[in-house]
């Protein structure tokens, strides 16, 4: 573009914004008037039960398929533990207002949480209205933690001492001959949660006298195909972990075995040859399998099913 | 202009729900390579002599997210496509970025190929490698034609041939390579690179952008062992799709070694 055409375009797009603020300058007397959803209570009889949600991929398995849901490259997987510890949750009000804070940290193992949610945490007697900021964390795990449904004190200790926020058992199966690979996933990966959002909604949770939000934890982000904005837009894929092998022949595949494939772009080809796209995820860079594991697992935080909470290391 | 208007007319929305409006800017935009920077890897010495690179669209959000979805406006854009010279540390203009003023944390760009949810294919910009261009990547005829990234350099065996071509009978004391990289994504409407962080707050004071690629860290993620096993003596290995460091190429361009942005006042406007 030569510079007499830049100067063109920008006398075109100033005369634009010109215009703009006429309309614009219209819609802001008529906005506040018209209201923006902001909805803070002023009395304090507001009760928020926090409740803890399992993916059904996490208590029923992802299946090989051609669903919505499915894995499409022919794996069926199933855990057999997804214990994470999730807690810190915090929101507020419009404009930082009223915030509210819980230090609990709870432990849970995910596929087997009581049909009824367990409560994690509860904010008791606080204003009404609607909290436009609410968010959580994984975070690592205390001797204080709250133990939800009875977690193997084993497990538990192991996961306070090597910092894990995850400890995850499962098989894979090849479904064209039934073959299978058993994984177990011990990982750091504490992560926090914000600005949580229900597509559609007001953003954040609305407080009532009796009202409730449930945090859900997927479990099936490790086998996206990148770290897309909605979930719909998603693909499901497991050859990549088929593949990684047993380096220390223990007959599960671990985090040695997964720092061991390194080989990025095989595991999860690039368009126009695959459909992965590494961009944008948590951990940044991603050279093995590791590396994509945890990224992913840093994304796992949603409320009320499939609202969406903007992730990021803890 | 339609998309301008937005941006001030969205921002005032947002302006009166407790959010920040903004003041209209232009800010210089410019582009920056990295000088060849010779590496060794595997046994092997590598030089780079070309990285050609398509850039644009670029938006830039209030975000701190690397969702898209949460930068419905972006504060500063750049809509256009350029070519930039990747192996030249000299500033390269690019144009001007549009917006208004406000807070600054991510970015959201493409390497030249811009795929809009409106549209049946993506298309490589006008300025970029063999741009403008429908990039019709389902065709079976499909070859990348560069629009995002040309390479070129040469790989040279500096250890036992052993250690250049582990269990090979034979090993080239030097090869050269080319790629031809067109970075594409799965979804029409998303960026190629989401979530780029560059904080920065802007003003109505002058300010200028200067972005910079390293394009010899791309490469250092290239296994040179295998891309010694095609090499034929007869000119060239080229990395096509199916190869897999041309996806590690595509991953370190969009996910592992991302340009930076340095943000700085200017002193003298050309």
């Amino acid at each position: 573009m030569t510079d007499g055409q830049r100067s063109k375009v920008s006398e075109m797009e100033e005369s634009t914004v010109k215009n703009a603020i006429w309309i614009v300058g219209a819609l802001s007397l008529i906005l506040p008037i018209a209201g923006c959803g902001d909805d803070q209570g002023s009395g304090a009889d507001g009760n928020l039960s926090v409740l803890l949600q399992a993916e059904e991929t996490i208590v029923n398995g992802i299946q090989a398929g051609t669903g919505e849901e499915n894995i499409l490259d022919g794996f069926d997987v199933d855990f057999s533990r997804y214990i994470v510890s999730v807690g810190l949750v915090e929101m507020n009000q419009v404009d930082g207002g009223n915030p509210q804070a819980s230090s609990v940290i709870a432990v849970a193992d995910f596929t087997s949480l009581p049909t009824t949610l367990p409560e994690l945490t509860a904010f008791d007697g606080i204003p009404t209205g609607q909290y436009t900021e609410f968010g959580f964390a994984t975070p690592v795990l205390t001797t204080s933690a709250v133990n939800v449904n009875q977690v193997p004190a084993n497990d538990v200790d192991a996961m306070v001492t090597n910092g894990w926020t995850y400890f995850i058992e499962g098989t894979i199966t090849q479904v064209s001959d039934g073959a299978t690979k058993e994984f177990l996933i011990q990982a750091d990966v504490p992560s926090v949660y914000k600005a949580c959002a229900v597509e559609g909604q007001q953003p954040g949770v609305n407080v009532s006298r009796n009202s409730s939000v449930d945090i859900t934890l997927h479990g099936d982000h490790m086998f996206f195909n990148g770290f897309p904005d909605e979930e719909g837009n998603v693909l499901r894929l497991a050859q990549w972990m088929w593949d990684i092998e047993d380096t220390d022949g223990d007959d599960v595949l671990t985090q040695a075995d997964f720092e061991a494939a390194t080989d990025v772009g095989t595991l999860f080809p690039s368009p126009p040859q695959g459909v992965y796209e590494l961009t944008g995820g948590p951990i940044s860079p991603i050279d093995n399998a590791w590396d994509f594991i945890r990224a992913e697992l840093g994304t796992q935080g949603h409320i009320f099913g499939e609202g969406e909470c903007e992730w990021s290391p803890l | 202009m339609k998309r301008l208007f937005w941006i001030a007319a969205i921002s005032t929305l947002a302006a009166s729900c407790g959010q920040t409006g903004g003041t209209f800017v232009e800010i210089p935009f410019r582009g920056q390579g990295t000088e060849p920077l010779t590496f060794a890897k595997d046994g092997w010495e590598v030089t780079l002599s070309q990285a050609t690179l398509g850039f644009g669209a670029i938006y830039f959000c209030a975000t701190d997210s690397a969702l898209s979805s949460r930068c419905e406006v972006a504060i500063l854009e750049y809509t256009e496509g350029v070519t930039l010279n990747g192996l030249d540390p000299t500033e390269q203009s690019i144009g001007s970025i549009f917006g208004t003023t406000g807070t600054i944390r991510t970015a959201f760009f493409d390497y030249g190929i811009v795929w809009l949810l409106t549209e049946p294919l993506p298309e490589a910009l006008a300025g970029v490698p063999g741009g403008p261009a429908i990039v019709r990547f389902d065709s079976p005829n499909y070859v990348p034609d560069g629009h995002s990234a040309r390479f070129a350099g040469t790989a040279t065996c500096i250890e036992d041939a052993s250690i250049c071509c582990p269990g090979a009978m034979t090993c080239p004391s030097s090869y050269t390579f080319e790629a031809n990289v067109d970075v594409l994504v799965v979804q029409p409407g998303t960026p190629a690179v989401n979530g780029a962080r560059t904080a920065q707050e802007v003003t109505t004071e002058p300010l200028a952008l200067t972005i910079v690629f390293d394009p010899n860290t791309w490469w250092q993620a290239i296994d040179f062992r295998r891309l010694a096993t095609l090499d034929d003596g007869a000119g060239p290995v080229v990395l096509s799709p199916e190869d897999p460091d041309y996806s590690a190429l595509v991953i370190s361009m969009t996910a592992n070694a991302l340009p930076t942005f340095v943000w700085s006042s200017p002193t003298m406007e050309p």
